[in-house]
């Protein structure tokens, strides 16, 4: 966005920026195994996910809407995309057919939220629980809880691909991602709009934007990378579980919130979220390291999300006074 | 005239609407499993099944009113089962282990309306950020497992024993009604809460403090959540960490069922129960039919986008156009 | 020794109320008499709100005093002036439509054992005074099922029930039909009967003359003149549309109208074409735009002037024939306006026309994103160059192109909603109150703005209430009164203002016997 960066906007990056040096040489001490450069690369991986779905969600936000449903998304797609190629169909256009099912579930969302005003928590909660049943649904159709045999030998090709030998597919996607959404954010009519509906909803209407449409769009665009992101993924892990992917709609709003996006809309960036969701990555890989179980980790989360609202609410009270 | 208006009113009203939902249902499931449905030792068992929710939703039906929602409650019943079931396993009596449960509870619905009411949180996030938490301490005490081994068998005390030959759970299910419904009409607690989420300035303007209303409502519903965490524990004699995921879509999803705005304002508990029930007998009955429980999850998606739409679009416009024509 | 005169129940004593740089009111003074109907008028800026705000105890008086019964009133807050019997009632109504009659009624007054509440056996006070004020209505019928003028009746009788000596009436007339206008007329009447003092808030003049016993004029934050109503009417001898005359010209005061500069209308060619427009608001407005032309419309707070405008920008809905550059047009929302070259400048530039958190030149584009477009991408260079053509064309101040536009003044954002609409290349601009809250060397500005745009043939359609903004720089004025557009004047530098502000008194002047 090109607009001068405000105080509060530096403030905030600083204090992440600070927070996550913090936890990174915490971490260190607490664990010899972090500092490693293959851990950093683990971390860049666990987080890739959350990122490329992230980028599409804070601009979501910042039009004042978010979207629930991108764990069941996700995990539909990555069910979709391993039965059907089970049976027969090319990878490539298995990948394709996956994606047309992921915008369809944002446009339902769009939909609902956009044109429909429904509320959006339970617009997109709705579409979790259908697009969840149908992932579960389609693995028993396979024959078990999850479809882990019979998969064709070039299912992983995909997700386990290094670019120039190196650089793992997923990781770099992310990249062309964050660099796609820095664009949109600034640059193009979508990412303008989604700034002005968030920032000032009336103004943008008297303005003569057309709001469905924009929140249409921007849910088709979060869904579509939900579904990439679970094919891509489930074909590096190999195998599809109907429960893949959960709890990650509260992972894209702790970045994205963490990162000083406003909850009702109208700012944001994208450098936030990405400190936002290297805080997450971080805390997760640390906690992982220590071997504390997964458990601290859903704690913790939430703490960490009370604690970014919290502080958003603080800066905000204080810059209106 | 006066007559006429309000059976007007009453068929374009919510509850008529899930009446006529719930007989629909009642009837596709007896057609389709007349032997194992229509029974009365069925009709019992849905009425045992749906206590906990019919509880907690009960009181999630106050806080709709004003206009806020919980959506920690499903992590709130498996975090005092926990909690109960840890107590009652290291030898406390059932009371108190019971007390400290809902203890618990209590904290929990102060933490939420607080961050609701003192900090401005908008509802779904501060309850979002509990949610979590109390799942995640759940299973921290629970060590990652369920709490069930070396438990003192008094634990199905709760939900086996009878009192006057009704099973206690459904004596929880009647004094829930009881209670809530009149909570709901005929106490200031009830009153102000349709006040609160019907016109919140009226409210402030006629004198209400608002903010202790809605955190007060917060607690209570901390409250039945602890307690049906208590009967959870009590019906499976172990504390499951991961049990009731969802349970709190469930509960919304039978508040909306049965009437009550997401907005806030009016709402009825009443409602609430039928749609507690029918959310309960789609399970029941559905498990009968050996349909898989994720087409129930994807019913649940559907019959949210259904319901609103349905009474917040559709009803609306029934019921104004009769009361059009028929005012001079 | 000061004279005590009972008479009196509120003396305000040189009221003055300051905000954000705003001096709102300058030393207001005057006199309130006990158990009288007490009419306040002025235009948009009188200070009419803020006063009432004061009296209300919703806000803090910054100098002055003011006396109620002798002593000195200072509320602290609402809750407290109410309790000491002053009450407002104020448009958005106060009372919960889920409630019934009667639970509205003891609302934060019930009777109650430890929060279960008791059967009131109070209700027949409230019922005896439904009846003396009106017909009574059921206590059990939902406030849902009831008409705007019963609600106003229930929130009146909860204020008297209170035991309010002073009530307070902000517009309470301003949704009502004609009927229900009696009928709360006839309410208010009651309520002087039982001893009660009404302070009553109306842009519709002819209620003062109605209803009124005396009538105190703002303008500009300060006090211009109280008179017994009676009074005015025997000065005018009974001649009523002198009487309204006059009010009007006190609450628009005596102002300098700088010479009227013609515009060059080609007579022959309109662009809008507007027959019979009717809707909720509007009774029955037709009007002609024509190429070149600066249109005007005039006219007091209500007269409708802004709903003409919604329907001409896709906003409300209307019945009636509209037709732009001779095709009727059928667009039913703000994109089809746009689309058929109709740019508005809406009333509230905060709420409706900035966006605050953006920068000057992020707003400037907003509706015509395209003009800043290269390869499908928002082109910086382009947004940049935009963004200083417009800061040059229109003197906008500011820090620089990158200020957020929260940050600007009040004459300084209207130039970036102008600019946002310039941008538009429309071929009809539509101004709601352009230069309202805009300090004057900005005004002159925006005027030469709106010139230049007509002046390539194309027609501006100014909705103003400051007469000399219309007798400055229109063309022809369309007079709007209560819904009605009941004059179309041709300026000329000849033009008297005092005909204008007697057509408007004439405009809906009820008859009396003097």
């Amino acid at each position: 966005m090109n607009t001068k960066i405000g105080l509060r906007q530096i403030d905030q990056k600083i204090v992440l920026g600070g927070i996550v040096v913090v936890i990174i040489i915490v971490m260190s001490f607490l664990s010899p195994k972090f500092l490693e450069v293959n851990n950093f690369v683990n971390i860049l991986l666990q987080i890739s996910p959350l990122v490329i779905i992230a980028s599409a969600a804070n601009l979501l936000m910042i039009s004042g809407n978010f979207d629930l449903s991108v764990g069941g998304v996700y995990a539909f797609c990555a069910i979709l995309h391993a039965f059907i190629t089970k049976r027969g169909v090319p990878i490539a256009a298995a990948i394709i057919i996956a994606c047309i099912f992921a915008i369809i579930w944002g446009i339902l969302n769009g939909v609902m939220v956009g044109v429909l005003n429904v509320n959006p928590v339970i617009a997109t909660i709705s579409t979790m629980y259908s697009a969840s049943g149908f992932a579960y649904l389609i693995a028993r159709w396979d024959g078990g809880a999850n479809i882990a045999a019979g998969l064709p030998s070039n299912f992983s090709a995909f997700g386990r691909t290094n670019v120039f030998g190196v650089i793992p597919i997923i990781i770099l996607i992310m990249i062309i991602f964050v660099v796609i959404f820095i664009i949109v954010e600034r640059k193009t009519v979508l990412g303008r709009y989604s700034f002005a509906i968030g920032g000032n909803r009336q103004a943008a209407k008297l303005s003569g934007i057309n709001i469905p449409g924009v929140i249409v769009a921007l849910y088709a665009i979060v869904g579509l990378l939900a579904g990439l992101t679970g094919v891509i993924q489930v074909s590096r892990v190999g195998s599809a579980f109907p429960n893949f992917g959960e709890g990650l709609e509260f992972d894209v709003l702790i970045a994205i919130v963490l990162g000083g996006t406003s909850i009702i809309g109208g700012e944001g960036t994208i450098f936030g979220m990405l400190i936002g969701a290297s805080i997450v990555g971080l805390v997760a890989n640390g906690l992982n390291l220590m071997n504390v179980p997964y458990f601290y980790q859903t704690v913790t989360k939430g703490l960490i999300l009370v604690i970014a609202v919290l502080i958003n609410q603080l800066i905000r009270n204080r810059k209106r006074a | 005239m006066i007559r006429k208006e309000n059976i007007y009113k009453f068929f374009s009203s919510p509850i008529f609407a899930i009446l006529v939902i719930f007989l629909l249902i009642n009837i596709f499931f007896i057609v389709k499993a007349p032997d194992s449905f229509f029974q009365l030792k069925n009709y019992v068992n849905i009425l045992r099944q749906s206590a906990t929710i019919i509880l907690v939703a009960s009181a999630a039906t106050i806080l709709m009113m004003t206009g806020n929602i919980d959506l920690s409650t499903g992590s709130v019943v498996a975090f005092s089962a926990v909690i109960y079931a840890l107590c009652v396993k290291s030898g406390l009596s059932l009371i108190v282990g019971g007390a400290i449960a809902i203890i618990c509870g209590i904290i929990v619905g102060i933490i939420n309306g607080v961050l609701v009411t003192k900090f401005n949180f908008p509802p779904f996030i501060a309850t979002l950020g509990t949610m979590y938490v109390c799942r995640g301490i759940a299973l921290i005490l629970a060590k990652g497992t369920t709490v069930r081994d070396d438990m003192p068998l008094q634990i199905f005390y709760l939900a086996e024993k009878s009192f006057l030959s009704i099973p206690i759970y459904i004596w929880i299910v009647i004094i829930t009604l009881v209670v809530f419904i009149f909570i709901e009409k005929k106490t200031l607690l009830g009153k102000y809460s349709l006040a609160i989420g019907g016109n919140k300035n009226a409210a402030i303007f006629s004198g209400i403090n608002t903010g202790i209303i809605i955190l007060a409502i917060y607690i209570v519903v901390g409250i039945a959540a602890s307690f049906a965490g208590i009967m959870t524990a009590s019906r499976l004699g172990a504390g499951d960490p991961r049990g009731a995921y969802g349970f709190e879509f469930d509960v919304i999803l039978a508040i909306l069922l049965g009437g009550t705005k997401l907005s806030g304002g009016k709402g009825s508990v009443f409602g609430t129960f039928i749609g507690a029930v029918i959310v309960t007998i789609l399970g029941n009955g559905l498990s009968m039919l050996n349909i898989l429980i994720f087409w129930q999850n994807i019913l649940k998606g559907v019959m949210f986008i259904f319901i609103i739409v349905l009474y917040e679009k559709v009803l609306k416009n029934i019921g104004n156009k009769s009361l059009i024509s028929l005012k001079s | 020794m000061g004279e005590i005169n009972s008479d009196v129940i509120i003396s305000i004593d040189e009221l003055h109320k300051q905000y954000e740089g705003v001096h709102a009111l300058k030393g207001v003074t005057f006199n309130i008499k006990s158990n009288s109907i007490h009419c306040i008028i002025g235009e948009n800026g009188s200070g009419k709100s803020t006063l009432i705000k004061i009296l209300s105890g919703a806000l803090d008086r910054t100098r002055g005093d003011i006396k109620f019964e002798g002593k000195l009133f200072n509320p602290r807050n609402i809750r407290d002036a109410r309790n000491q019997g002053v009450v407002a009632l104020y448009q958005e109504l106060n009372i919960v439509d889920d409630l019934t009659v009667e639970e509205n009624f003891t609302l934060g007054r019930e009777k109650n054992t430890l929060g279960i509440i008791r059967k009131n056996s109070d209700l027949n006070k409230f019922e005896d005074i439904m009846k003396s004020l009106s017909e009574s209505i059921s206590l059990k019928t939902d406030v849902r099922d009831l008409s705007t003028a019963q609600k106003q009746i229930i929130e009146i009788t909860k204020a008297i029930s209170e035991d309010c000596k002073i009530l307070i009436m902000d517009e309470p007339t301003a949704s009502l039909s004609e009927e229900e206008t009696s009928y709360i007329f006839q309410v208010v009447k009651k309520l002087k009967e039982k001893g009660i003092t009404i302070i009553y808030i109306s842009h519709k003049l002819r209620e003062v003359f109605e209803i009124g016993d005396y009538v105190t004029v703002l303008r500009d934050g300060q006090m211009i003149q109280t008179k017994n109503v009676n009074e005015i009417k025997k000065e005018c001898k009974g001649v009523i549309v002198d009487a309204y005359n006059e009010l009007v010209r006190m609450m628009l005061g005596k102002f300098v109208v700088e010479t009227y500069i013609p515009s060059e209308t080609d007579f022959t060619q309109k662009i809008i074409e507007a027959k019979n427009i009717k809707n909720k608001r509007l009774k029955d407005v037709s009007f002609d735009l024509f190429k070149g032309e600066i249109l005007g419309f005039y006219g007091l707070i209500g007269s409708g002037k802004t709903e003409v405008a919604r329907v001409l920008y896709g906003i409300d809905s209307y019945d009636g024939e509209v037709s732009v550059k001779g095709r009727k047009v059928t667009y039913k929302n703000i994109r089809g306006a746009l689309k058929t070259g109709i740019a508005m400048i809406p009333e509230e530039r905060r709420a409706d026309g900035i966006f605050g958190e953006l920068a000057l030149k992020s707003n400037i584009p907003m509706m015509k994103i395209n003009s800043i477009l290269k390869n499908g991408f928002l082109n910086r260079l382009k947004e940049n160059i935009l963004a200083d053509k417009y800061i040059k064309k229109l003197g906008i101040a500011a820090r620089n192109r990158d200020q957020k536009v929260a940050f600007l003044s009040g004459g300084n954002q209207q130039k970036v909603v102008i600019s946002k609409c310039l941008n538009c290349e429309s071929d009809i601009l539509l101004m709601d109150e352009p230069t309202r809250g805009v300090d004057v060397g900005a005004k002159r500005e925006i005027h030469e703005i709106v010139r230049d745009f007509v002046k390539q043939g194309k027609g501006a359609i100014v909705f103003s209430s400051e007469l000399p903004e219309i007798l400055h720089l229109c063309d022809r004025m369309v007079i709007m009164h209560e819904g009605k557009a009941i004059s179309i004047i041709k300026n000329s530098r000849q033009l008297d203002a005092d005909k204008i502000t007697k057509i408007i008194a004439s405009g809906g002047v009820v008859n009396y016997d003097s």
